[in-house]
C-alpha cells in the first residue's frame, strides 16, 4: 500500500514529535523576542499554529490507531 | 496591533508558501487516507490540512492557498500509490477550494478576526460553498475519468464537503481566532491576492 520509509504507524509518531519539537521552539523564540520586535507577531502566530497542528495529529493518530486496533 | 500595509510580491511571499506547504504535506499524509471510503480514492472523513490552508489563505492570500496544494500533492501523491490524475485533481480542488473563500472574504469585506457576527456568518457560509464546489470539480474530474460511478459522485461530493467543512470549521477557526491578528503585523500578510 503506502511506500513510505518507515511503517505507517511510526512515521506518523515521528513526524508528530518532530511537529511538537518545531512548535516548542517557536514558543521558546517567542518568549525571547521583545514584543516591539518585527517578528514578534509571526512568532506568536506560528507557535500557536504549529501547537494546534501538533494537537489534531494527536487526536488523529489516537483516532487511526484505535480504529486499526495499534493499540 | 499595527498591520502591514499592501505591497508588492516579495520572494518571502514563495518562502511562506513552502514553509507551510511542507508543514500542510505532513498533516496531509496522515489525514486518515489510511482509513479510505471503500471506492472513492483520496476520500477521507476528516481532512486536517483544509482547516490549515483555508487559514493559510486569508492571512496569505494566493501564497497560502499554493501552499495546501503543495502539501495535498506530497501528502497525497509519491506515497500512496494513487494515480497522477487522483492526486493532481484532488490537489487542484485543494487550490481551488480556500481562494474562492478568499473571494467570497474579498467581496464581503469579511475580516479574518472573525469578531463580528457578520463576519463569523460569512466565514461558515463560504466555507461550505467552497468546499461542496470543489468536491464537485473533484468528483466530475474523478468521473470523467472513468475513477469513480456517476453512483459514487454524489457520495463522494457528500464525504468531501462534509469532512472538508468540518475540519476548517473546527480547526481554521480556532487557527483565525487565535492567530490572526499576531500574522496581520508580519510583513508577508496579503490584504489583496498576491500581496
Amino acid at each position: 500500500m503506502a511506500n513510505l520509509p518507515l511503517p505507517y504507524a511510526q512515521l506518523f509518531q515521528l513526524v508528530t514529535v518532530i511537529y511538537a519539537v518545531i512548535a516548542i521552539v517557536a514558543v521558546m523564540w517567542t518568549r525571547r523576542l521583545d514584543k516591539s520586535s518585527r517578528y514578534y507577531g509571526f512568532s506568536r502566530a506560528f507557535a500557536i499554529f504549529m501547537a494546534v497542528v501538533t494537537v489534531f495529529l494527536v487526536i488523529s493518530y489516537i483516532a487511526q490507531a484505535t480504529f486499526m486496533k495499534w493499540i | 496591533m499595527e498591520t502591514t500595509s499592501k505591497g508588492r510580491v516579495k520572494p518571502g511571499h514563495l518562502v511562506v508558501a513552502g514553509v507551510f506547504g511542507g508543514i500542510c504535506a505532513g498533516a496531509a499524509l496522515f489525514s486518515i487516507i489510511i482509513v479510505p471510503i471503500p471506492g472513492l480514492p483520496g476520500g477521507s472523513g476528516f481532512w486536517i490540512p483544509a482547516g490549515l490552508y483555508f487559514a493559510l489563505t486569508l492571512w496569505f492570500g494566493f501564497w497560502g492557498a499554493l501552499a495546501g496544494h503543495i502539501g495535498t500533492f506530497i501528502g497525497m501523491g509519491p506515497f500512496f500509490g494513487f494515480t497522477f490524475q487522483v492526486w493532481a485533481d484532488g490537489a487542484l480542488g485543494d487550490l481551488f477550494a480556500p481562494l474562492i473563500n478568499l473571494a467570497i472574504f474579498r467581496a464581503t469585506k469579511a475580516d479574518p478576526e472573525l469578531k463580528s457576527k457578520k463576519d463569523q456568518v460569512i466565514w461558515v457560509i463560504s466555507v461550505i460553498i467552497s468546499t461542496c464546489l470543489a468536491a464537485m470539480w473533484i468528483h466530475f474530474v474523478n468521473y470523467s475519468f472513468g475513477t469513480i460511478t456517476f453512483d459514487l459522485w454524489k457520495w463522494g461530493v457528500i464525504a468531501y464537503t462534509i469532512g472538508d467543512t468540518a475540519a476548517v470549521l473546527i480547526i481554521g477557526t480556532l487557527l483565525l481566532k487565535t492567530a490572526t491578528k499576531y500574522f496581520k503585523t508580519f510583513p508577508y500578510y496579503v490584504k489583496g491576492l498576491f500581496s
